[in-house]
């Protein structure tokens, strides 16, 4: 079943096109990898692929709720962990469990001992995490993210693609950006953007 | 979960959090007013009201440049605060929308 459709997305920034009819379809359950080198137009993909972007033709439909983790840390400096947690909870607008999922995630990812401390006063290995983990927390069917792990380190990265395989095994969908993948057995489909369109690579 | 306290509480977080600008907000008042206390007296000063010419009323200087330097005072922090309030990163706001905040909630917050 496909639950992210894009068709013909074409985007300029003034005359640099960055996408040029680049299509794409993600069905439920796949692990997807899409590649490309520096400018290649992947953040901008994904970008338009939340809605964040929007393009100057083509289209994008989803029939899923989408967890988006950008390649910037987008966090708020003056907050907690746990702030940060409550306040995104608040934008799905959850009853109760988003403390339970937060701190699971926090404890997944070792951080959960600076839980109460400031973004600010965390190292950006720690930032790295917790703004991947506020993609998570709210369990989405489809997940894009953008450069996750380039900031980790062995432990987790090790720790990412455990997670990655067992949101694979529930029946989520992932969408990994990324300039390189080390270990492409991991993925279902590997694509790479060039000259502003998708092409399927081989996995082996 | 209310959106808007939710997000009012936060924004109170950070800026409670900025030493700068609570600095400030203590600190501008009492400068302004060491500065009143320091450069006025008691002398009464005759004054008219432009809705009312017809009457002369006094007050005492001091009282008089507190109200106008209060007021002017005033304007400025809040200037100062609504600056503040922009320097927050907008980028996370929009993510934050992105995930379904409300961007009413977040204003209005």
């Amino acid at each position: 079943m496909v639950i992210l459709e894009a068709r013909d997305l074409v985007k300029r920034f003034r005359r640099r096109l960055v996408l040029n009819g680049a299509s794409l379809t993600v069905g439920a359950g796949e692990l997807i990898g899409i590649s490309g080198g520096n400018g290649a137009g992947k953040s901008t993909l994904l970008k338009i692929l939340v809605g964040l972007l929007h393009p100057d033709g083509g289209h994008v439909r989803a029939s899923v709720p989408i967890g988006y983790a950008p390649q910037a840390i987008l966090l708020y400096e003056q907050l907690t962990i746990e702030e940060h947690f409550r306040y995104f909870a608040a934008a799905r607008c959850p009853r109760s469990g988003w403390e339970e999922a937060g701190r699971e995630l926090a404890r997944r990812y070792r951080f959960e001992p600076w839980w109460r401390e400031r973004v600010e006063t965390l190292s950006e290995g720690t930032k790295q995490k917790l703004n991947l983990a506020l993609a998570l927390a709210m369990d989405p069917e489809l997940l894009l993210l953008d450069e996750p792990y380039s900031g980790f380190d062995w432990e987790a990265y090790l720790l990412f693609w455990e997670h990655a395989a067992e949101l694979k095994r529930r029946g989520k969908s992932l969408l990994i950006v990324s300039h390189l993948f080390y270990d492409r057995s991991k993925f279902d489909r590997l694509w790479r953007l060039a000259d502003g369109r998708i092409e399927e690579e081989a996995i082996a | 979960m209310n959106r808007v306290a939710v997000s009012a509480r936060m924004v109170a977080q950070e800026i409670l959090r900025n030493t700068t600008a609570v600095s400030l907000l203590f600190l501008v008042p009492t400068i302004l007013y060491g500065l009143i206390r320091a450069t006025t007296g008691e002398n009464l000063v005759p004054f008219q009201l432009s809705a009312d010419r017809g009457v002369t009323l006094t007050g005492s200087e001091r009282t008089l440049s507190l109200l106008f330097m209060g007021s002017t005072a005033m304007c400025g922090l809040m200037a100062f605060l609504s600056l503040v309030l922009t320097w927050r990163p907008i980028q996370t706001d929009r993510r934050l929308v992105f995930e379904g905040f409300p961007p009413a909630a977040l204003l209005g917050a």
